[in-house]
């Protein structure tokens, strides 16, 4: 490879770095484009609460379930341990941290109807 | 021979870069930002959060906390949004219930001395709730955002919808001034003579087909108020309330005639718990 090519391809990747950083500028620091799953923490664990509040009164778990994958695509189950550890830190009220027992209590005795359904 | 072709090719690989690099950091890995807060979150999301704000709202009847969570959404104007959802959730034939909690709340905050009952829980909750307890202590953490400090429950009364049936106490045409379109006009209210948001109202027609609305979808009209475009000529049929009794040959009243043939007003129909 001669000395032009050699610096034809660092043109290149010199070029390359700076649009990448130019192409992350361009995009407005107050973009709304953010989602539920990228919500800070405390957020996260607000949003499982009023889940549970919602069940509490409806009972309807595959709502809630469907509500909580809109929060994270991983188990929910997972989701609300996070909501629970957050809510200890926060100093949720106790019928708060109730709450969020009963939906993980009403998520494990019926999380799969649908497959099982299809199954 | 030697050609001289100077440094060109340095410019020519360094805009090939250039345009490379733009359109992979918009295009392949775009800017992704974590631990955001509500406002920041997509028209679709926010929809979604502010929904499950006004049925979390339903559920606990702390209208401070509801206000605090929908602060953070940076809504200009808190009710409006909540209406305009709520419109938006009926006009799509969305869900009913969603519907009709955001707009209790949105009449909620637009009269914040209106009592909402909460929905009575469907889950017995233990004296002592079982926590989940984390490995290894955690005792440093953010400070608690978006939740207000808890609240102790209201006390429980009546929900605006349950009680005695409404029935219907008057009926009169609008003729002045003449509206654009015939509007069935339905106040709701109480047996006290207070207007009862977040009612439900099923309309059906003589041709066939029921829909459904809600009183507080017009919180500057009144909190009780609901209304519906009817078709000149067409029988309509309505029940308020999940109890009431079906009113029905509501019709557009003529208000005379014009150059165009008759003219239609609206008909303003109020209805009042006994």
């Amino acid at each position: 490879m001669n000395k032009r090519m050699i610096g034809f391809i660092c043109a290149i990747l010199a070029g390359m770095a700076g649009g990448l950083v130019l192409g992350w500028l361009m995009k407005p620091a107050t973009s709304k484009d953010s989602t539920l799953e990228r919500l800070r923490s405390d957020y996260q664990a607000d949003y499982v609460l009023m889940v549970a509040e919602k069940y509490a009164t409806d009972q309807d778990a595959l709502m809630a379930e469907a509500l909580l994958l809109d929060l994270s695509p991983k188990a929910h189950l997972d989701t609300i341990k996070q909501a629970q550890v957050m809510a200890q830190q926060l100093g949720y009220s106790d019928v708060e941290k109730q709450l969020l027992s009963t939906l993980t209590e009403a998520l494990i005795v019926e999380p799969e109807t649908p497959t099982e359904a299809a199954q | 021979m030697n050609e001289n072709r100077g440094a060109w090719y340095l410019l020519t690989g360094a805009v090939i870069g250039l345009i490379a690099g733009i359109l992979i950091s918009l295009m392949v890995v775009p800017v992704k930002y974590v631990n955001t807060d509500p406002a920041s979150l997509r028209a679709e999301d926010q929809q979604k959060y502010r929904a499950l704000v006004a049925e979390a709202y339903l559920a606990e009847g702390d209208l401070g906390r509801a206000r605090s969570r929908l602060a953070l959404l940076g809504d200009p104007d808190q009710a409006e949004a909540l209406v305009a959802e709520a419109q938006n959730i009926l006009a799509e034939g969305g869900s009913d219930n969603q519907a009709r909690a955001l707009a209790l709340l949105a009449a909620a905050i637009n009269e914040p001395s209106m009592l909402v009952t909460p929905l009575p829980l469907a889950v017995e909750l233990a004296v002592r709730p079982t926590e989940y307890v984390p490995a290894g202590t955690q005792t440093v953490g953010p400070t608690r955002t978006p939740g207000p400090t808890g609240t102790p429950r209201p006390t429980s009364t009546p929900l605006p919808t349950q009680g005695p049936p409404f029935v219907k106490i008057q009926e009169f045409p609008v003729c002045d001034p003449l509206p654009e379109e015939p509007l069935l006009q339905v106040i709701v209210l109480d047996a006290a003579g207070n207007p009862v948001p977040g009612v439900k109202i099923e309309i059906s027609q003589s041709v066939g087909g029921i829909e459904t609305f809600y009183t507080g979808l017009y919180p500057e009209i009144s909190a009780g108020y609901a209304d519906y475009t009817m078709e000149p000529g067409v029988n309509y049929a309505i029940r308020v309330g999940e109890s009431g009794l079906t009113t029905s040959d509501l019709t557009a009243p003529s208000c005379g005639e014009s150059d165009d043939g008759k003219t239609w007003g609206s008909l303003k129909v109020v209805f009042q718990q006994p």
